[in-house]
């Protein structure tokens, strides 16, 4: 870096961007889906000074940091976070805008054996709203023909993913679930509850995974748990994060009765599918109105260095009468930078040792 | 309407606009070329217009309906093909194979000749274009290009490597690939060096030679009707930056990153695309360590999703606008 030219500046990859938390903050690779943990100071540094002379920088803090700052810059450029040029003017910021060319962008539907759901006129609506992913939650017993049914459903519409969520049952074995994969390409993803023993299987040659769980999942309280190998770093989740809801924004669930919600967990309908149609609901500013609770407008998760790859909660809520308040299920505290319960955080020792570590960047 | 014209496989991009144009409540119509040419029927008109029916009988295009055209790409499928053993020999088999290719181009040349009109996005007869031609274009156009030769002579080749001594050979059209023994092979830019010039016979196959142009990243700009949207690519090997670059090789993608082109070369890239007649396609560009822009080549139907997904550029919806636009004028 010593033998730059002096016309040189330094400059982040534009899908590289800091974002700020309350103790510390981040660098989201939002190209390569990593992150990266550095100090606040850095952050300042980067926000002030990228695509400036090195020198500005160190005369800005009247040389007395010289080695801290040359320790960052040396972070950016061994992690290739940063590049030199001596035209920054040639590379612009990455638009944050979000849009989507899909009224519905995903589904929930859950189901028991009491459910008496028509599948086919859903798919149906799903399709005209270009629902591109859909999960079908069963809490009990389900056939083979009925799985059967809804898959050459999904075959006829415009979604691309379907994941079925499904009890163990002796008669569903693998053999078939994997012709079912075979036959289905838009199945990718089946997770078996109440399963004998945990498994997970990747299924290349199906473009699809198979796992099974342990976990009893038989009602609608089984979600929105928030941990940190649930957070995603990629372009569509940050920029979608800006200014929506990062769970519930083109989302449309529909409980195991057939009442129509934002998601099937939520406590208010807007109607029941078998006599309002989709189209009207969502259409309705009052369901919409959960579609732009960003992070930037939720109690804590605003101060929170993971608010654009954390997928929010809406339902299960610290306080049940403000829809700002933080997902109950997070025990992360962004003041102290600390998990509550460790267990549900896979990376607290590395946290531990930026603690420890003040002027450090430390990377994950 | 709008009609869309796109091949089978592995077209992300046509359902993403498709996907707009539907938003938008566009009405549109899509064929797939091998489709336009395997299951179409088409009365010829006798006096009267031209009719195109799906040999499932579940649609008839009728010509005159088609107001704007997306030229996407046409077929990823190949004319059928026979046993070389089946048909007596490989002279054979060739002359058959070209034989069929030739009776569906033409089919192809009748399709897209009913279609004509004034308002369509990409050029039919422009998806495989002369690479030497647009080269010279490009100088015309004002762009710099590297010092390139086509030639069959070690002769000529050698004389050519006094004045360029870095030199690297690329196909003249589309690369080639193949298939061996459950293997998959393309052919690719490959540069020389002394040993094997000097192996080289006097005489070889014609060949493209070019000046290897030093990278300190590359540029892939998407043109659509007067208007550039480009990206730029850090490939591992030339960030100089990277001290243990190998270490992430093949794990670690390229940079791709929104970039601002100067006006000026927005403006030679408009005149280029004039000169070749395309309103839409990528253009590759070199930037040089001195900061020299150079052109290396134009691809008619170039994947624009590469470019739009990274840089957050929204191309799908800029096209299905384009296309709405026009057909609603
Ligand atoms: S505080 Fe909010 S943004 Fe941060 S991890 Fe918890 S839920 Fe996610």
């Amino acid at each position: 870096m010593s033998t730059m030219p002096n016309n040189q500046v330094w400059m982040l990859f534009s899908c590289c961007i800091p974002v700020k938390g309350s103790r510390r903050s981040l660098i989201y690779d939002l190209q390569r889906g990593r992150y990266y943990f550095i100090p606040n100071a850095m952050y300042e540094l980067i926000t002030l000074y990228e695509g400036k002379p090195l020198e500005e920088a160190k005369a800005a803090y009247q040389h007395e940091h010289d080695a801290v700052i040359d320790q960052y810059i040396a972070f950016l450029f061994n992690n290739e976070l940063a590049f030199h040029t001596d035209t920054p003017d040639h590379f612009p910021k990455i638009s944050l805008e979000w849009k989507s060319a899909l009224h519905i962008t995903n589904a929930v539907i859950d189901t028991t054996i009491h459910s008496n759901h028509d599948y086919n006129d859903i798919i149906t609506q799903l399709s005209q709203l270009g629902c591109a992913a859909l999960q079908c939650r069963f809490y009990e017993e389900v056939t083979l023909t009925a799985i059967t049914s809804i898959l050459a459903a999904a075959k006829q519409s415009r979604l691309r993913s379907v994941e079925l969520v499904i009890p163990y049952q002796q008669t569903i074995t693998e053999p078939v679930l994997d012709t079912l994969m075979q036959e289905n390409k838009r199945l990718n993803s089946i997770i078996i509850h109440s399963a004998p023993t945990a498994s997970r299987q990747l299924k290349p040659a199906f473009n699809a995974t198979l796992v099974y769980t342990t976990e009893v999942i038989n009602d609608a309280s089984h979600c929105g748990f928030i941990n940190a190998s649930h957070f995603r770093t990629n372009i569509e989740l940050f920029t979608e994060a800006q200014a929506h809801n990062s769970c519930l924004n083109r989302k449309v669930g529909i409980d195991v009765n057939g009442n129509i919600k934002n998601c099937p967990s939520a406590t208010q309908a807007f109607g029941n599918v078998q006599h309002t149609s989709l189209e009207s609901v969502i259409s309705q500013s009052a369901f919409r109105k959960a579609w732009d609770i960003s992070k930037d407008k939720t109690a804590v998760c605003k101060d929170c260095e993971f608010r654009y790859m954390c997928v929010d909660c809406r339902v299960f809520v610290a306080d049940e009468n403000d829809p700002y308040s933080k997902p109950s299920k997070c025990s992360y505290d962004p003041y102290t930078a600390q998990w509550l319960n460790e267990t549900e955080n896979p990376q607290s020792k590395l946290f531990r040792t930026l603690e420890t570590t003040s002027s450090t960047p430390v990377t994950n | 309407m709008i009609f869309i014209i796109s091949q089978a496989e592995g077209e992300h991009s046509t359902v993403a606009v498709m996907d707009w144009l539907h938003y938008k409540n566009a009405h549109h119509y899509r064929i797939n070329g091998l489709d336009a040419i395997l299951r179409h029927t088409y009365l010829l008109g006798n006096g009267n217009e031209t009719r195109i029916e799906r040999t499932d009988n579940t649609d008839t295009i009728l010509p005159s309906k088609t107001d704007t055209i997306w030229f996407r790409r046409w077929m990823s499928g190949k004319a059928t093909m026979f046993s070389s053993l089946e048909i007596g020999g490989d002279a054979n088999l060739i002359n058959v194979y070209n034989f069929l290719r030739k009776e569906n181009a033409t089919i192809r040349e009748y399709f897209l000749h009913n279609l004509k009109t004034n308002k369509t996005l990409g050029n039919p007869s422009k998806d495989a274009l002369n690479k030497l031609e647009v080269l010279v274009a490009a100088a015309q156009a004002g762009m710099d290009i590297p010092r390139s030769i086509v030639t069959s002579s070690k002769q000529h080749l050698l004389e050519f490597r006094q004045s360029v001594p870095d030199i690297i050979v690329k196909s003249l059209c589309n690369p080639a690939m193949y298939s061996y023994e459950g293997s998959n092979y393309v052919s690719y830019t490959a540069t020389f060096n002394e040993a094997q010039l000097a192996a080289l016979p006097a005489t070889f196959h014609p060949s493209l030679v070019q000046e290897n142009i030093p990278k300190a990243y590359e540029l892939r700009v998407f043109y659509l009707d007067g208007a550039c949207y480009a990206m730029a690519i850090f490939s591992q090997s030339n960030n100089q930056t990277a001290v243990d670059f190998r270490r992430y090789d093949r794990a670690t993608p390229n940079r791709n990153v929104p970039y601002k082109l100067p006006a000026e070369l927005s403006a030679k890239i408009g005149r280029l695309m004039q000169l070749i007649d395309l309103n839409c396609g990528s253009i590759d560009i070199v930037r040089t360590p001195e900061g020299k822009y150079y052109f290396l080549e134009v691809n008619p139907v170039g994947q624009f999703g590469m470019v739009s997904f990274p840089c957050n550029y929204f191309l799908e919806e800029k096209i299905a606008d384009w296309l709405i636009e026009k057909d609603q004028a």
